[in-house]
């Protein structure tokens, strides 16, 4: 796969938080310890991260698939695709935590425009923290397995949809 | 490592030791499928054999299906820091516990994971390794032994829908939540403060989750 230029930064600010909307997308590249097996949950419960290390896509600058490119331009297809929306991660409160616990900012880097992270606001404690990585494990929607590619009719589906959204707003 | 006797490499059929020279035996697998030794720790330690009695190593090295073997004679009284990192408590001869000190084995080296949060440290390890020796009292062992992201060991053991995350942290603390994966509920999130207490919650979720 080539790395997609719509990815480039190209001295474009970043947005304003109000930008991101409840029904948007945020996808993370995600990679299962190495017994994990196909039958096993994805996500992984023990690889995730509440934390402001967690990097994540935003669907509405890129495809779920883009996320899978690290810094140094390598496809690493041996990652799952995870996304959340918005709003499940936003909407904590009803779970027995704040409605600001986790929340979301737009960072974005030379090479990867859609570059977002996880903020955690609140101090929480180790039981705290295996319940909030519970509920984000819970509200996963899988985007694709480890070595999970889409065929080049879906990709240019997708890639055309994009461009026109983006083309739109 | 304190050796009385230079590395020996061969198979088993023609290893003699006696015990009059060493007490312990450490074993390292050569087959590159099994991932070990690990590229990145060579030196990783994957099993030490108590010798009970003289050509003891044959049978036990038999016992544990390993063929290809490369051998340390350890000294016990000279034990220095990499063999007194190992733990303090006696091992024996289960073979899943040594299939599950080898997954441990392979993790906390700079470099054997892909990801990008705290790697396992000694303490960890150290923790993990009493437990696993703890639950093999029992008959239990986990399903996966993992890092987690939140730097340490995780434990992870399956029951049909019921999962139980046990998590033994680099500082030291440990705690565990469990689930029934089928409905997304929680069934218990809780801190433990010790080695027993901890088989005792294992032991008791997979009782109820039968």
């Amino acid at each position: 796969m080539k790395f997609p230029s719509i990815l480039y930064r190209r001295d474009r600010p970043p947005l304003d938080d109000t930008e991101l909307k409840d029904k948007h997308w945020m996808h993370i590249r995600h990679h299962p310890g190495s017994d994990w097996n196909k039958k096993d949950d994805l996500p992984d419960y023990t690889k995730i991260k509440i934390d402001e290390e967690q990097s994540c896509n935003w669907g509405k600058l890129s495809m779920a698939y883009w996320v899978r490119w690290d810094n140094q331009g390598v496809y690493k297809v041996d990652y799952g695709i995870v996304s959340y929306s918005v709003r499940s991660i936003r909407k904590t409160g009803k779970y027995g935590f704040s409605d600001h616990t986790l929340s979301l900012s737009h960072r974005p880097e030379d090479n990867n425009y859609s570059h977002c992270i996880f903020l955690l606001n609140d101090k929480l404690n180790r039981t705290q923290r295996r319940d909030l990585r519970m509920l984000v494990k819970r509200n996963a929607v899988v985007a694709a397995k480890p070595h999970e590619e889409p065929s080049i009719f879906e990709y240019l589906i997708r890639l055309f949809i994009l461009r026109l959204r983006l083309w739109i707003s | 490592m304190a050796l009385v006797q230079s590395d020996i490499i061969g198979d088993t059929s023609s290893s003699v030791f006696s015990r009059q020279k060493a007490e312990y035996c450490e074993v390292r697998r050569l087959s590159e499928s099994s991932g070990f030794p690990h590229p990145l720790a060579p030196e990783a330690y994957i099993l030490k054999i108590p010798l009970k009695e003289e050509n003891d190593f044959r049978n036990m090295a038999n016992l544990i299906g390993i063929s290809t073997l490369t051998c340390k004679i350890v000294d016990p009284v000279n034990t220095q820091a990499n063999t007194s990192e190992i733990g303090d408590f006696k091992i024996h001869g289960s073979i899943k516990l040594s299939v599950q000190f080898e997954k441990l084995s392979a993790l906390g080296y700079p470099g054997s994971v892909q990801h990008d949060f705290e790697l396992p440290n000694l303490t960890s390890i150290k923790l993990s390794r009493k437990l696993l020796v703890f639950l093999d009292k029992l008959n239990i062992y986990p399903d996966r032994i993992t890092e987690s992201a939140e730097g340490g060991i995780s434990l992870v053991f399956y029951s049909g829908n019921y999962r139980m995350y046990f998590e033994i942290y680099n500082d030291g603390e440990m705690g565990y939540i469990a689930e029934n994966a089928k409905v997304g509920k929680t069934l218990d999130n809780m801190e433990v403060k010790s080695i027993p207490s901890a088989q005792r919650q294992i032991k008791r979720f997979l009782d109820s989750s039968r």
